[in-house]
């Protein structure tokens, strides 16, 4: 998500983010704090509803969060010539409900973990860490909806929609998956 | 598609205030302690060497420190 303001590279960061959550129904807001104003090097964080989560009817609350900074573009990538875009940090989404967590979608590599690569827990064992692809923020709202959540529209239109707005993240992250960073190493346990 | 319009989907951005507020309230909500108190505690290194998923809601709360740093 290039481009040549802190701003811009921010705005075309979280448009897309906003855009996907519009096919939940419910308010879904991505707040963030800028701290003054963006800029290159300052780490953020954006959160869904202020940290409140988004209900989901009788499904349940979904959370979501991720850690994020903006960086210089690398110009032998597809950054359309742009000087600055947002890289993730981190990411935390999952899905509550009273008596637990239907699901916790986590990405932290640099926390206090000894886990670094994208993983997934699921009840009853939430301290397994189950490895995975790196998750965008619609495959967590493709979760939801197989999980019964109220939408803006059909299920087919949420699809079509939700991959719109996964492309631009798709086409300018530098990493899908942990192979394509063995920096990460293996969850620990 | 112009159903999604009945949907409240925007960008907000927080004051200082409120930023800290949200903050708060995830901790409280996600481990039982004040905003406040995690970062100190997580100042004095007390999760340092810990594995972030085994302490109830160091993730959730770690991921919106940007709220407040």
């Amino acid at each position: 998500m290039p481009g040549d303001t802190p701003q811009e590279a921010v705005t075309a960061f979280l448009s897309p983010l906003k855009e996907a959550v519009s096919v939940l129904d419910g308010r879904g807001a991505i707040t963030v704090n800028r701290h003054g104003g963006w800029a290159k090097g300052q780490t953020y964080s954006w959160v869904l509803n202020a940290g409140q989560g988004m209900k989901l009817g009788n499904v349940g609350t979904f959370h979501a969060s991720m850690l994020f900074k903006v960086i210089d573009t690398d110009p032998t990538t597809n950054d359309f010539g742009k000087h600055l875009r947002v890289t993730t940090l981190g990411y935390n989404y999952k899905l509550e409900q009273t008596g637990g967590d239907v699901w916790r979608m986590h990405w932290h590599p640099d926390g206090v973990s000894h886990v670094r690569v994208p993983h997934l827990h699921v009840p009853p064992e939430y301290q397994v860490h189950r490895p995975c692809e790196r998750m965008t923020f619609e495959n967590a709202i493709r979760w939801c909806i197989e999980d019964g959540a109220p939408l803006t529209c059909t299920r087919s239109e949420a699809e079509g929609h939700l991959l719109l707005t996964e492309t631009p993240h798709k086409l300018h992250r530098s990493w899908s998956s942990p192979l394509d960073r063995p920096e990460l190493g293996r969850p620990q346990g | 598609m112009d159903q999604r319009a009945a949907c409240e989907s925007e960008i907000v951005e927080l004051s200082q205030q409120e930023a800290e507020d949200a903050f708060d309230a995830v901790a409280r909500r996600e481990m039982g302690i004040s905003g406040a108190e995690f970062l100190r505690r997580w100042d004095a290194g007390a999760y340092a060497g810990r594995k972030m998923d085994d302490i109830k809601g160091l993730v959730a709360t770690w991921m919106v420190i940007g709220l407040v740093r």
